[in-house]
């Protein structure tokens, strides 16, 4: 009988009538929810987001997720990961809603599970910075007080919303990178990065020319850092001019000359091979970047931490006492053996 | 991940055409362009492979990176259509039967009356099966399979139609050595005629009876399970409304003509094979385990 043969087969067509169907309670997709946090909600992190700014931080990761679901609803990204989301809306400017909900909530999904409230006995997680990542901040930039002092004056420097990423790149370079607004570290294209101005990043190799070294501040700032004893220095040397090993690498005329001068390339590799620890190893944009840790640049994260609206700086100080640097120590140590990890030829 | 190339012969024309240009200008009709010109490049000797791998290497680390956060909701928690044939669920529920359409049986007019402890009762003129007696019944049938598995039994699952064929090959495939399947026809006289069958090799020592036959469509296969009876063989099958279900030892109450039914019900019964052949392995090494301390207790005995 055609009825009872159609109603035999139907349930293996059901998927082709599904949209028409209304849902039923059992029946619908998974949807983005928040993570739960690696440590309790209610009693904050610290005096950096006290309780009152992490339930913000963790409202507004709640709405961005809500809006994300909203967004991707019938289309192919709604049961994908958010990470799988960003790449493949990134290129798709009908999507740039879909885009920028799922790299904020991506970028505040990362901030929010590396930082961990400070432990009793000490005031910060500095104790536990793996021998290689202080290594290569020290070589990099001088030390953990200036990396500090670096990566306050890029979040500083930035007047609108946006990031303050760590990163490193794959062969061990540390850098501070600001990005604005939804800029994502995934999709090099959208990384929205500050540029050459705000830009520090590190240098190992001198170059056997003369960087223009730009002055470090000689007074350390108002006495908050507290002393880590592995970084063992009391105040930041004052570098001196034509210095090689300078730390910051600002604007100078050579700089500047060397980036527009390097062929453009926004997906290949560097074609110069001048060799590890070059500005133009990062500054072009074909290098993959991994994050260590990051800081939203957000009014709000400082606003209801109650630091006022001008209480960016101070904020901003209060930052190194809930870093999480063992797993900032693991990121550097993977993205070190990133370039080895498909050496087997197996196929991805 | 590279963008598509925008107006690729407006990009070659530019190259070839000869125009004096300073490097910012250059740089700045490159980006407008979106020529990649280095990722275009062929690979051509072994340090461009060598480079090319690491290069996905260190994106793929970066996405994994990233991969873990995010959401709740990731490759494994999100629902895939494919998932019914390559990661089926380890226990079936009445929901999922019923969305599968197990329960819809052929037309009542053809009920077997041996069909009836197994009936609901009718709809639309077709035999609605009871799942509550069909959920026991499949549990059972899993139980029997993780059994014999367990003894290190060789398991047949056959399905001989178009959509079954991938099941069964799936479905054995998780047996590992202990599972076989047959997706096309079945040869009859395998069983009963293998002298002629299996005439080069030697009868005596090659095993050709399995020790648990499964079948998804016994009405096209009743020359395989007469065959299983005539051996001895245990058997378990899908029994619809319009076959007898003494036709086998084990027999399975639901829809035979659906895929995802069928889908559903193997799944369940491999999985259960599986578990059988991994807790068979831990029976064979705990008694190597418990020989070895008694030959180890024999010799001491024998010294002292």
């Amino acid at each position: 009988m055609a009825s009872s043969s159609s109603l035999r087969m139907l349930s293996s067509n059901l998927k082709k009538v599904h949209t028409l169907v209304s849902r039923s309670r059992f029946a619908t997709r998974s949807v983005h929810k928040r993570r739960a946090l690696l440590y309790p909600v209610e009693d904050g992190v610290g005096h950096f987001l006290p309780p009152e700014a992490l339930k913000t931080a963790v409202e507004w990761q709640e709405g961005l997720l809500e809006r994300l679901n909203e967004e991707v609803k019938g289309t192919e990204n709604q049961n994908k990961s958010v990470t799988q989301t960003v790449i493949n809306t990134a290129t798709a400017r009908e999507r740039t809603l879909a885009f920028n909900y799922a790299s904020l909530a991506l970028n505040n999904s990362f901030f929010l599970d590396n930082i961990k409230p400070p432990p009793v006995t000490a005031d910060n997680h500095e104790d536990q910075i793996s021998n290689d990542l202080l290594a290569a901040i020290t070589t990099q930039h001088g030390s953990l007080r200036q990396l500090k002092s670096s990566f306050s004056a890029a979040g500083l420097g930035m007047f609108t919303n946006g990031w303050v990423w760590f990163v490193s790149d794959s062969k061990g370079i540390t850098g501070i990178l600001p990005t604005f607004g939804p800029g994502t570290l995934l999709v090099q294209s959208r990384t929205y990065m500050g540029h050459e101005k705000g830009l520090h990043f590190g240098d190992i190799v001198p170059l056997g020319r003369s960087t223009q070294a730009s002055p470090t501040p000689k007074t350390p700032l108002s006495g908050t850092f507290p002393s880590s004893p592995a970084s063992g220095v009391s105040s930041p040397t004052s570098p001196r001019l034509n210095d090689p090993n300078a730390r910051l690498i600002h604007s100078s005329a050579l700089a500047q000359r060397e980036i527009l001068t390097q062929p453009a390339s926004l997906y290949g590799a560097t074609a110069t091979g001048q060799g590890l620890g070059t500005l133009s190893s990062i500054m072009n944009v074909g290098e993959t970047i991994f994050p260590l840790f990051c800081v939203p640049v957000y009014e709000h994260s400082w606003m209801s931490a109650g630091y006022g609206v001008w209480g960016k700086e101070n904020w901003l100080k209060e930052f190194w006492s809930v870093v999480d640097w063992k797993k900032a120590s693991d990121a550097y140590f993977a993205a070190k053996r990133s370039s080895e990890r498909l050496t087997d030829g197996a196929a991805r | 991940m590279s963008l598509p190339t925008l107006r690729p012969w407006l990009v070659a024309a530019k190259a070839s055409s000869s125009s004096s240009r300073t490097a910012s200008t250059r740089l700045a009709c490159a980006a407008r362009h979106q020529s990649t010109s280095a990722s275009t490049a062929r690979l051509e000797s072994q340090a461009d492979w060598e480079e090319f791998r690491a290069q996905k290497s260190r994106v793929r680390t970066l996405i994994d990176t990233f991969s873990e956060y995010g959401s709740t909701q990731t490759d494994e928690s999100a629902f895939h259509l494919r998932d019914q044939l390559h990661k089926p669920a380890r226990n079936a529920t009445i929901s999922a039967l019923l969305a599968a359409g197990a329960h819809f049986g052929h037309a009542s007019t053809r009920m077997n009356p041996n069909f009836m402890p197994y009936a609901y009762g009718t709809r639309a003129g077709i035999t609605v099966i009871d799942l509550d007696s069909t959920l026991p019944l499949l549990r059972r049938a899993a139980n029997v399979t993780r059994a014999v598995a367990r003894a290190g039994g060789q398991i047949l699952f056959i399905g001989t139609r178009p959509d079954l064929k991938h099941v069964v090959q799936k479905a054995a495939e998780r047996l590992g050595p202990q599972g076989y399947y047959v997706g096309d026809r079945w040869l009859p006289g395998t069983l009963t005629n293998k002298r002629e069958f299996f005439r080069g090799q030697n009868i005596e020592k090659v095993k050709v009876n399995p020790d648990l036959a499964i079948i998804l469509n016994p009405t096209n296969n009743v020359n395989a399970i007469r065959e299983f009876a005539l051996e001895n063989v245990p058997t378990i099958a899908i029994i619809d409304s319009n076959v007898d279900p003494r036709l086998v030892m084990y027999p399975v109450p639901a829809n035979d003509e659906n895929p995802r039914a069928a889908e559903l019900i193997a799944g369940v019964l491999s999985i259960a094979g599986r578990e059988g052949v991994a807790l068979g392995q831990t029976d064979k090494i705990q008694q190597a385990v418990r020989e070895e301390r008694k030959s180890r207790q024999r010799l001491s005995w024998r010294s002292s």
